[in-house]
């Protein structure tokens, strides 16, 4: 796929030559050539915080979605989505790659799962193996970016400006990895499990996307190589054919289209693991925005949040009449074990109820009730706790990356 | 695999080969019931391709044959208002990070270039 390189007109450093050529076309025309999106673009929103302006687009097997970035995709959620059900339906689940150059297209007959590395009989898996063997199994989990909610991070920092729509909940279909590390016999000194996709670079310095897990975890029986989402094939921007599903732990580690998974000797030293998605190793992975010399770590496991779905901020309610109030919450790592909701700014809590339990990974839905009695502002909160009695912090952590954003969601009502 | 990269926003096109499985109803202990049987159908679509790009100079043509290299446009419009000092540091990210094929002496030049810009609506934080 790489060709040569020419250097740049400028007599800058070489640049691939499709990449360039490209290039060309858009200067010559000086700046005014229009994207091939504006065409598609149906409706504008304005997300709340600054340079928040967005269109909502469709891309190829996707429903109406948020365009953060067109090229490599970042396709955001729109919120109401998740008022519609406890399952993401996958055509609006969000996307996000990284890297430009991303395969259009799969065919199904040869695409081979590579597993090799530090293990006793390296092999490529077919999908009819992958879809036919012993270690299936169905597990529904949330899919969070670790970057989910970032634009609302204070102070403000750069990256990829999510709303709050930068995960979903699906029910995935697939085989353990663990029985396919058992099939190909996992060495003795393993230490980690490599896992890479099929996208990559537009130059050849550019670090391809790979993640790694403790050969403990990725050995766990519920990490998993999966082919079903919600009960069909993935869509191709959600990373068909496989994917890596890790429970509870952030979207990174979620490999998109797997086509390799290495059994490492050694801790796994690529950029993506060692400079990029790292966490100050802090509670709550918080820090000062000024401070120095603070220890950072590989992001993994997530934390709980909640979120009130069927009312938006600044709506205008009627006085003393029930308002029904209901949402979604995830534990995180774990299950919820309780929702607190609060309609006077914190200052009283009650309980909310819990819908249907999916298992510990999945978003759960939860439903409550207040009457507003009195004119005025209401201010409405609500609160996860999950069953290792994690809760979700009153006051925004804040860390350079934007990551891991799960302060207690408010807003606010008014009476008619 | 096959790995075209085409420029035009069309429908997409499901391919013709397809994958079924039947009968595979296995249980383990992470399962949380029998999982259902999923067929896979070869799949072939077409991104769209912005051509977006910076209009000005020298240093808007640095900036659309470097950083546009590797994403969309949008992606800096939507950034934040940055100081001149966080789109330095991006910048170098890109360049020593991700392969960005720029010289280390161009840096402030896109900084300063791609800081005036994005400059965020009024009444923007």
């Amino acid at each position: 796929m790489r060709k040569g390189s020419l250097p740049g007109a400028d007599g800058a450093a070489p640049l691939p030559r499709r990449s360039f050529l490209k290039m060309a076309g858009g200067i010559v025309a000086g700046g005014v050539l229009s994207s091939s999106l504006p065409a598609l673009a149906t409706k504008l929103i304005q997300m709340p915080f600054a340079n928040g302006g967005r269109k909502l687009v469709r891309f190829p097997q996707k429903g109406e979605m948020i365009l953060l970035r067109e090229r490599p995709p970042l396709l955001e959620t729109p919120f109401e989505v998740f008022d519609k059900g406890v399952f993401t339906p996958n055509d609006r689940f969000f996307v996000r790659w990284h890297l430009p150059v991303i395969p259009n297209s799969i065919d199904v007959s040869t695409f081979h799962l590579r597993v090799d590395g530090h293990v006793r009989t390296p092999t490529e898996f077919t999908l009819k193996e992958i879809l036919s063997q012993p270690g299936q199994v169905e597990l529904a989990a949330v899919n969070q970016c670790s970057g989910n909610s970032r634009g609302f991070s204070s102070p403000r920092v750069p990256g990829g400006e999510w709303g709050n729509g930068a995960m979903g909940n699906a029910l995935w279909t697939g085989i353990t990895l663990k029985s396919l590390l058992d099939r190909v016999g996992v060495l003795p000194g393993a230490v980690q499990v490599r896992f890479r996709g099929l996208d990559f670079g537009e130059t050849p310095e550019t670090p391809v996307l790979m993640k790694s897990l403790a050969v403990d975890h990725a050995m766990d029986g519920e990490v998993m190589v999966a082919y079903g989402m919600n009960g069909a094939q993935f869509p191709l921007l959600n990373g068909f054919p496989l994917r890596l599903v890790v429970p509870g732990w952030y979207s990174t580690y979620w490999v998109k289209m797997l086509s390799h998974i290495e059994v490492l000797e050694q801790p796994d030293e690529n950029y993506w693991m060692r400079t990029a998605y790292l966490i100050p190793d802090t509670p709550g992975a918080t820090m000062a925005p000024d401070a120095k010399g603070i220890k950072m770590v590989p992001i993994n496991r997530m934390v709980p949040r909640s979120f009130i779905t069927n009312l938006r901020d600044d709506t205008t309610v009627r006085r003393g009449v029930s308002i029904e109030v209901r949402g979604i919450a995830f534990g995180g790592d774990t299950g919820v074990k309780n929702i607190a909701f609060s309609s006077d700014g914190g200052a009283s809590w009650q309980n909310a109820a819990l819908g249907k339990d999916y298992g510990r990974y999945s978003f759960r839905r939860w439903h409550t009730s207040f009457v507003p009695k009195q004119p005025g502002t209401y201010r409405l909160m609500v609160n996860a706790t999950n069953s290792n009695n994690l809760s979700q912090p009153a006051t925004a952590g804040w860390n350079p990356g934007g990551y891991m954003r799960n302060v207690i969601e408010q807003l606010t009502v008014h009476t008619a | 695999m096959v790995q075209i990269r085409q420029r035009i926003l069309t429908t997409f096109v499901i391919g013709l080969t397809a994958l079924a499985l039947g009968g595979a109803l296995a249980q383990s202990p992470a399962a949380s019931g029998r999982h259902r049987a999923i067929s896979l159908t070869s799949q072939k679509i077409t991104l769209p391709f912005s051509n977006q790009v910076f209009a000005g100079g020298d240093a808007a043509k640095l900036a659309n044959s470097r950083c546009l290299l590797c994403h969309s446009k949008d992606l800096i419009e939507s950034q934040p208002p940055l100081t001149l000092g966080t789109w330095k540091k991006e910048i170098d990210k890109m360049r020593t990070g991700y392969g960005c094929p720029l010289r280390a002496d161009q840096t402030d030049g896109v900084a300063e270039f791609i800081s005036h810009a994005v400059r965020a609506p009024a009444g923007g934080d």
